[in-house]
């Protein structure tokens, strides 16, 4: 479903360009579980933000479900973001004086079709274990708990892909632990194709697929 | 998003932090309240020069001399700056008998002072005839106005407006009593009156009531005082006033009047100024109108710099949630659904502020109304249609200021906006 040819994305700065992505060609089909790997710096967020239409690359083709992203206009790109993708991120990026009810209702207020939010929501915070947590605000929360409505929150509008940046990177081992399993049941129960990235192997085998990225490159793609 | 999430979330964002939206408000809230208070005096003097005006009577035509306007030397004078009018020129409008015109009157104004015993008064005098009271619709205390007799004895009797009557016999009646009345620097020339009637308090203060006026027959001062004759022969006159009936076309009675006056004085151009009570009043209208605008920009001024606080609390607000712009961005926000979001913020600050204004505002207005400050009896009348201003103003405000920081903020790159701290 998501093809990669080709891509590059170029940093320029006034002292240098970076190639935080070379010529990248990469295809991830539909339900799988893909992990990111690379040192500090070898281009994985980049990669991630280009993957959910963040960002655009410098060069390339991006075609996701045979829709090229780059012919899209703004607002298009903003509702595939809402539609088809779930964000997680190693810092959880909850909104404070949020209700962890409200952090996951927020990406239906920006759909089309956004009928009994409020349902939607809890169901979603029920399928990570949250229900009993709805109206507490983040600083009320643990750090997995966070997690877990950030979860909820990508969750909740029925994405085809989540894309995970280091989300277990602020965890100690068993709360990571705890998290993959979440996103390892999406895949297997529901479907939803989850990209992650993350240092730590333990981590990494979680999926079905591990590639690692050095200076932008893809240097090894391993089946699991 | 949909402009009632909008408004939700904008509502919760304002308040999340209530002492800094309050304070914020509050520029608005100030801004708010003055405009309507201020438009509300300006209002007030509106009700009260047009009551004054109809106080004057019903159905007048007023005449007073000057004005007049050399076409070949462009020279001009105002109201009152030629003597032109004469007891005459009233006689000649009564004798042509206009159609719906009920009676005609000429006043002779002088300042004067009324002795009686210790008391020493300074007033206005009113030489006229019986018609006056009729045309300009007085109302006797006690004893009676002056009457055609009077006139025709050229009689030394008096009729004292109310004030007058209360300062010079504080003690009693002044039916019957004598009053002395001196004219002229030093009061060189001074005549004894008898007083034959009182008139009823009006009211109202300032040259056109009548409390602080006394009235005797024009006859007398005609035969008493040479100098009131112009070289000609006639007595000049203050004003000519002129009753019409209710259904009477007055423009039409102008006209005439004017046309008769004309060739009376054998002039091209009017020497003399012709205004109906409603000329007057809509004229006064005008004056009033162009006073509520100015007092209600004056505070308008202090409006624009309550709605320069919101927008610098909204490029602060901006700043400090760059991370949840990025996060809304992810989520599927477009950068519309940001521009909607902080404008709406703003909006619900500056309507909150309207708000709070007008209450405060209509309540002060209700509070000064008719109390007096500073020496001055302060009127208020607050329009429906300046709340309805104010609230739409406060809410163009918001627009106004909430635009720009908005833009800035659906303008954030989203990756930035993430990663911000
Ligand atoms: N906005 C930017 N401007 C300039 N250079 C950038 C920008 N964002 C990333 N880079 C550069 O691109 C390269 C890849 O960065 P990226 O954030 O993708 O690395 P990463 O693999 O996610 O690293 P980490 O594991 O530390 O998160 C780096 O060399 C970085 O300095
Ligand atoms: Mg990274």
């Amino acid at each position: 479903m998501i093809e990669l040819k080709n891509l590059t994305k170029i940093y320029k700065t006034d002292a240098e360009t970076v190639n935080a992505l070379n010529s990248i060609d990469l295809d991830i089909s539909s339900g799988q579980f893909l992990s990111i790997m690379g040192q500090s710096g070898s281009g994985k967020t980049t990669l991630m933000n280009i993957l959910g239409c963040l960002d655009n690359p410098s060069s390339g083709k991006y075609l996701i479900n045979g829709l090229d992203v780059s012919s899209l206009s703004d607002d298009q790109r903003a509702r595939l973001r809402g539609e088809l993708f779930g964000f997680v991120f190693q810092s959880y990026n909850l909104i404070p004086r949020m209700s962890a009810l409200e952090q996951v209702e927020l990406p239906l207020m920006y759909q089309i079709e956004n009928k009994d939010r409020k349902l939607k929501a809890a169901q979603a915070l029920e399928s990570v274990g949250l229900v009993d947590r709805m109206h507490f605000n983040p600083n009320q929360l643990s750090g997995g708990q966070q997690q877990r409505v950030a979860i909820a929150r990508s969750l909740v509008v029925n994405p085809q892909v989540i894309l995970a940046d280091e989300p277990t990177g602020a965890l100690d081992s068993n709360t990571g632990e705890e998290i993959m399993a979440i996103f390892r049941e999406l895949v297997e129960i529901k479907g939803i194709t989850v990209i992650l990235v993350t240092h730590e192997l333990h981590i990494a085998e979680f999926a079905s697929r591990v590639i690692t990225l050095k200076d932008g490159l893809i240097i090894s793609d391993k089946k699991v | 998003m949909k402009f009632l999430d909008a408004l939700k979330v904008s509502i919760r964002a304002v308040s999340a932090n209530r002492l800094r939206s309050g304070l914020t408000a509050l520029g608005i809230v100030i801004g708010v309240s003055s405009v309507i208070v201020l438009m509300a005096i300006g209002q007030g003097v509106q009700k009260g020069v047009i009551e004054r005006l109809q106080g004057l009577g019903t159905n007048l035509i007023f005449i007073n001399p000057g004005a007049f306007e050399e076409r070949s030397t462009g020279r001009r004078g105002g109201p009152g700056s030629g003597l032109t009018l004469t007891v005459s020129d009233a006689e000649a409008i009564e004798n042509i008998e206009i159609p719906g015109v009920i009676g005609v009157v000429s006043q002779i104004d002088l300042s004067a002072q009324a002795i009686a015993g210790s008391f020493n008064e300074g007033v206005e005098i009113v030489a006229t005839d019986d018609m006056y009271s009729t045309v300009r619709g007085l109302n006797i205390d006690e004893g009676r106005f002056i009457t055609q007799e009077d006139v025709d004895k050229k009689a030394l009797n008096i009729v004292l407006g109310n004030r007058v009557s209360e300062k010079l016999f504080p003690d009693g009646s002044s039916l019957g009593k004598i009053v002395r009345i001196s004219i002229g620097p030093g009061g060189f020339i001074s005549f004894n009156f008898r007083v034959v009637g009182n008139m009823m308090l009006e009211g109202s203060s300032g040259v056109l009531s009548h409390d602080d006026k006394v009235f005797i027959p024009v006859s007398t001062l005609q035969a008493r005082i040479r100098f009131i004759r112009n070289p000609t022969g006639e007595t000049n006159v203050t004003q000519i006033s002129i009753q019409t009936s209710d259904d009477t076309d007055q423009d039409n009675v102008k006209l005439i009047a004017e046309e008769l006056l004309k060739s009376r004085h054998s002039v091209s151009e009017p020497d003399f100024v012709i205004q109906s009570q409603e000329d007057l009043i809509s004229a006064e209208k005008e004056v009033a109108a162009t006073l509520s605008i100015l007092l209600g920009s004056i505070a308008g001024i202090s409006l624009a710099v309550g709605g320069i606080g919101v927008m610098n609390i909204m490029l602060v607000s901006v700043t400090e949630r760059t991370r949840e712009i990025g996060i809304r961005r992810a989520v599927g926000a477009r950068s519309r659904d940001i521009v909607r979001q902080f404008v709406a913020e703003a909006l619900a600050l500056c309507l909150l502020g309207g708000l709070i204004g007008i209450v405060l505002g209509v309540g002060l207005s209700i509070f000064v109304d008719g109390k007096n400050i500073a020496d001055m009896d302060v009127t208020t009348v607050v329009q429906p249609w300046s709340i309805g201003i104010a609230f739409l103003v406060s809410g163009g405000v918001g627009l106004l200021s909430g635009i720009y920081p908005a833009f800035r903020a659906s303008k954030l790159d989203p990756i930035v906006a993430l990663r911000t701290e």
